[in-house]
């Protein structure tokens, strides 16, 4: 495996050693996932797909959602099933926490790790859900 | 008590509309007064993209829409608290719409409110 030396600010360190720390992953391993996070194209979308042109900010955040979606399903569906009826929060590919009221996970969630991107997902739909928006509009020749 | 909202005119035949104000979960910063088409056809409420990024809406899913026609693209989902006269509907789920510049109020929001939409004069009354 390549071994790369990194130079970081001391409190991109201490963020990172906290989220290593919060999900009990090595250090090694957090770098990795957050780069891959930040680096890997989403493989499920169509072109144009994601919400369309955004910032570099704003698609690392629309891309980590992305892949921890793809992190939950490839869960066993046993796992998956355990959950119930239950909204389940997957942050850095993991399942970090659970509940039956979505906005209460989403501010159990945002308490403990801050404004970072988690999904939050019912356990018991099929992934990714399917919305229909049934609006089609007459146009007239001018 | 109820409050009286006119049809988005610049549509032919007049949209039924309502005012709103967006804002992200327990969140002050907001936007207010959004013009929002009630559209039963969609099972999902639609916020234009700038206005979420405009409250920091947090992203919660990935989602497929699919239109009418069949074509279906990955879509990102946020929540966001959406104040409706003097009612609060906290944590509403809502897909964020790069395309379009109006919000589309779904059936996900229109089933949680009483609505009397009146159609020859050209407004809707939010019913308490």
């Amino acid at each position: 495996m390549p071994i790369v030396e990194l130079s970081l600010s001391e409190t991109m360190y201490k963020t990172l050693r906290q989220a290593a720390e919060r999900s009990n992953q090595p250090l090694a391993e957090m770098v990795e996932i957050a780069l891959e996070a930040f680096l890997q194209p989403p493989t499920s979308l169509e072109p144009g797909a994601g919400n369309g042109s955004a910032t570099p900010a704003d698609d690392w955040r629309r891309t980590k959602i992305h892949a921890e979606a793809e992190a939950w399903r490839s869960l066993p569906a046993t796992v998956q099933r355990s959950y119930g009826e239950d909204f389940v929060a997957v942050h850095n590919r993991q399942v970090v926490d659970h509940h039956r009221d979505r906005l209460t996970l989403y501010r159990r969630v945002r308490a403990r790790f801050g404004d970072v991107p988690i999904l939050i997902t019912p356990a018991n739909a099929a992934s990714p859900r399917e919305f229909r928006i049934i609006n089609p509009r007459v146009e007239r020749p001018q | 008590m109820s409050t009286r909202f006119g049809h988005c005119a610049d549509y032919f035949p007049p949209i039924p509309c309502l005012d709103l104000i967006l804002r992200a979960p327990d969140s002050s910063q907001s936007q207010g007064h959004v013009r929002a088409m009630i559209d039963t056809g969609a099972d999902i409420t639609l916020v234009p993209q700038a206005l979420l990024d405009q409250i920091s809406a947090p992203e919660v899913d990935e989602v497929r829409l699919r239109s009418h026609w069949g074509e279906a693209t990955t879509v990102i989902t946020y929540l966001v608290d959406i104040q409706l006269g003097a009612d609060l509907l906290p944590g509403v789920e809502v897909v964020g719409d790069m395309h379009g510049e109006r919000v589309l109020l779904g059936r996900n929001v229109i089933n949680k409110l009483l609505l009397l939409i009146d159609g020859p004069r050209q407004h809707t009354e939010l019913l308490a």
